[in-house]
């Protein structure tokens, strides 16, 4: 059948989702003032618009993607229905409202990305895309539909940890099921990167189900333990996925690793703030990996991004006791990452602006990653008042990184990020030189050699 | 502070470390150490001298060469903002991540030394309770973590032949060993860059570079058991 619009690409897809992040960024003035409440369906809040733009961006960069060669065109139109259902889900004033956002979104994923899915596993596809919103939709029900406002004062009663154990699957359900069934058949190359793409967003979307709860409540200490539990499983999953995957399980690797840190990170931040704005970098850290996983150069470099989210819950499980998880992180994420390097055999090398401008967004937040906390996590931590206190052990040297303080006035951590990135520029331009000067060398020797 | 003028202290403090002592010294030590194991016997040193900074990968290098020039060590003068042995590990760790994407080849013979190398350097944390380093520790985990990284070196010294990042990654992580106090300076400095030199050398002719790395594994995994196990300082 000839594909609607074929030879032509449409951008209002593309313009109707990018209106969309203009809109929520246009709210930041309001939700200053105070969140807004548009109970019973929706609450604003500078969490959600923190998210809600990140991911309606992303979903734009997706649908041009798909329309770039003036095929998809029905694809972007479902992207653009993702977005509505994916703002549903961030904005959600409750649980059930959340839930039915969640699924929805999770229904136009499986919509587009089903005739790549092995034969006869499409259906599989959609339970397994569907399980993390159905999961979520029966704690709803369980937990008598609660809303996701900060309590007002007085002592508040944390989620149970069968609560936390649900909310943890829900999350897991949607990445590692939705990802399973990760084959690419009969489609374009771009087309199979888009629909991967899509689905690595849907599961990296997840753990805003545990940033949501923590709006209202804190965890038990049981529900605390669990989550880094899982979270560590799942680290360790993306390790093995990542020593016996091969070409095609690049994406998989790197969703579990961000889901099993995020996890650890939230499920400490009800003991530590900081654990939560870590936790909150990791997620945005890998929507940029998540972007550019299809450039092996790209998408180490995004993967440089996360370490500032990893800096910070490394001191946060050691401040809270969880000393084996802050020695594990580090190495087991590196392990990750290069693990993908060498089993990676066909990812293209040539750079081009659909990989550019998150490469220059990662290095740049990296670098200036005191500016990022500030501006944009501080605020989106903060509405998580129900469950994660005031950040007051980051401090801020604006001109070179930030430290962690301990109660006794002293330094416990601290990431120069600024300065090492100086440092790295001025070395890095100073071998640039040099090498300049030893190609040239180079070539006249060769060119005395040939005059001889 | 006013920003600008914690970045210039910053800038100020860091420019004689990068291209005198520790950085300057140590990328041209680990240059020459690269010039020593790669080139083939009877061939021109000026050729293979530029051959090798030719072939560098600058961003991996770049990286390995801000390790050394930022690493605190003792007896130098304090940079204006502490460097916690979490910025120091990452920093290496991704230099050599850089070093992986632009090869042709796919092999893992750095990886796995090094990661035994980071292991131990962050166990340590177990004692400390903070990323920061604290002072040098007699403790018998410390001691441990010393052994560790040691014979990591020995493993990841044949890796040193395949260009200058990867040498300067070498002396990047002994250099963070002796930062971040993980024994006494003097102990470290005098005994191990010598021992893992002989050492290394040894292990990649007689191809025991893997045994060395074995070794390292079970010392680092060691060093974390007995950092759990002692009470924090």
């Amino acid at each position: 059948m000839k594909p609607a619009n074929s030879g032509r690409t449409s951008i209002w897809p593309v313009a109707f989702l990018l209106l969309l992040a203009l809109l929520q960024l246009g709210l930041v003035p309001l939700v200053a003032q105070g969140d807004i409440n548009l109970a019973p369906l929706f609450r604003v809040d500078s969490l959600g618009i923190l998210f809600g733009t990140v991911w309606t961006l992303m979903l734009g960069a997706i649908s041009f993607l798909f329309t770039r060669r003036g095929r998809g065109y029905t694809e972007a139109i479902f992207l653009s229905i993702i977005g509505i259902d994916l703002l549903v889900y961030t904005y959600a004033h409750n649980m059930m409202v959340m839930a039915v956002g969640w699924g929805l979104a999770g229904v136009g994923v499986w919509a587009i990305t089903r005739e790549s899915s092995p034969p006869g596993q499409s259906n599989r596809a959609m339970l397994s895309l569907l399980s993390s919103a159905i999961i979520l939709a029966t704690l709803a029900v369980v937990t008598g539909f609660p809303t996701f406002i900060p309590p007002a004062g007085g002592v508040v009663q944390p989620w149970p940890a069968t609560a936390v154990v649900a909310g943890a699957l829900a999350v897991v359900a949607s990445g590692g099921w939705g990802l399973l069934v990760e084959g690419q058949h009969n489609r374009k190359e771009v087309e199979q990167r888009a629909g991967l793409t899509l689905k690595a967003l849907y599961a990296l979307a997840a753990p805003y189900i545990l940033a949501k709860m923590l709006v209202t409540a804190p965890w038990h200490p049981i529900g605390t333990w669990l989550l880094v539990l899982l979270g560590m499983l799942t680290l360790l999953i993306g390790v093995y996925t990542a020593y016996e995957s091969h070409k095609r399980g690049r994406t998989r690797v790197l969703v579990y690793a961000q889901v099993g840190i995020t996890l650890v990170g939230f499920g400490i931040a009800a003991n530590s703030p900081l654990a939560a704005v870590g936790a909150t970098w990791v997620m945005l850290a890998g929507l940029l990996w998540v972007v550019t996983s299809g450039w092996r150069w790209a998408g180490v470099r995004a993967s440089v991004a996360a370490m500032p989210g990893l800096w910070m819950v490394s001191q946060a499980a050691l401040d809270t006791g969880y000393v084996v998880v802050s020695v594990l992180l580090l190495p087991l994420y590196i392990l990750v990452v290069a693990l993908t390097i060498i089993h990676d055999s066909g990812a293209r090398r040539s750079c081009n602006w659909w990989v550019a401008i998150p490469i220059a967004v990662s290095i740049t937040a990296t670098a200036l990653s005191q500016l990022v906390v500030e501006v944009l996590l501080r605020p989106a931590v903060r509405t998580m008042a129900g469950g994660v206190g005031a950040l007051t052990v980051l401090a801020i040297d604006w001109g070179v990184g930030m430290t962690v303080r301990t109660p006794s006035g002293g330094i416990s951590a601290a990431l120069p990020a600024t300065g090492i990135a100086l440092a790295v520029f001025l070395t890095a331009v100073a071998l640039y030189w040099l090498k300049q000067l030893a190609w040239r060398a180079i070539n006249q020797a060769n060119g005395d050699t040939q005059a001889e | 502070m006013n920003p600008l003028a914690g970045f210039s202290d910053w800038a100020l403090a860091l420019l004689p470390r990068m291209f005198l002592y520790p950085g300057g010294l140590a990328i041209i030590a680990a240059f020459l150490l690269a010039l020593f194991m790669s080139r083939p016997v009877r061939t021109a040193v000026l050729h293979d001298a530029l051959q090798l900074l030719a072939r560098a990968n600058i961003a991996a290098l770049a990286l390995a060469w801000a390790t050394l020039s930022i690493l605190p060590l003792p007896g130098v003068n304090p940079l204006p903002f502490p460097v916690d042995r979490f910025s120091l590990v990452a920093v290496t760790g991704i230099s050599l991540l850089l070093d992986l994407v632009s090869r042709k080849e796919r092999d893992a013979d750095e990886l796995w030394p090094s990661l035994a190398i980071v292991l131990a350097l962050m166990s340590p944390v177990a004692l400390q309770r903070g990323l920061v380093p604290g002072e040098p520790s007699q403790s018998i985990a410390s001691y441990v973590t010393a052994a560790a990284v040691l014979a990591g070196l020995v493993g990841l010294f044949g890796s040193v032949r395949n260009g200058w990042s990867n040498a300067a990654r070498w002396l990047a992580w002994w250099g963070a060993t002796l930062a971040l106090g993980v024994v006494p300076g003097d102990v470290w400095e005098l005994v191990t860059l010598p021992a893992a030199l002989v050492l290394g050398l040894v292990a990649q002719r007689l191809d025991w570079s893997r045994y060395a790395t074995f070794l390292a594994y079970v010392l680092a995994l060691a060093a974390l058991a007995t950092s759990l196990l002692l009470p924090p300082g």
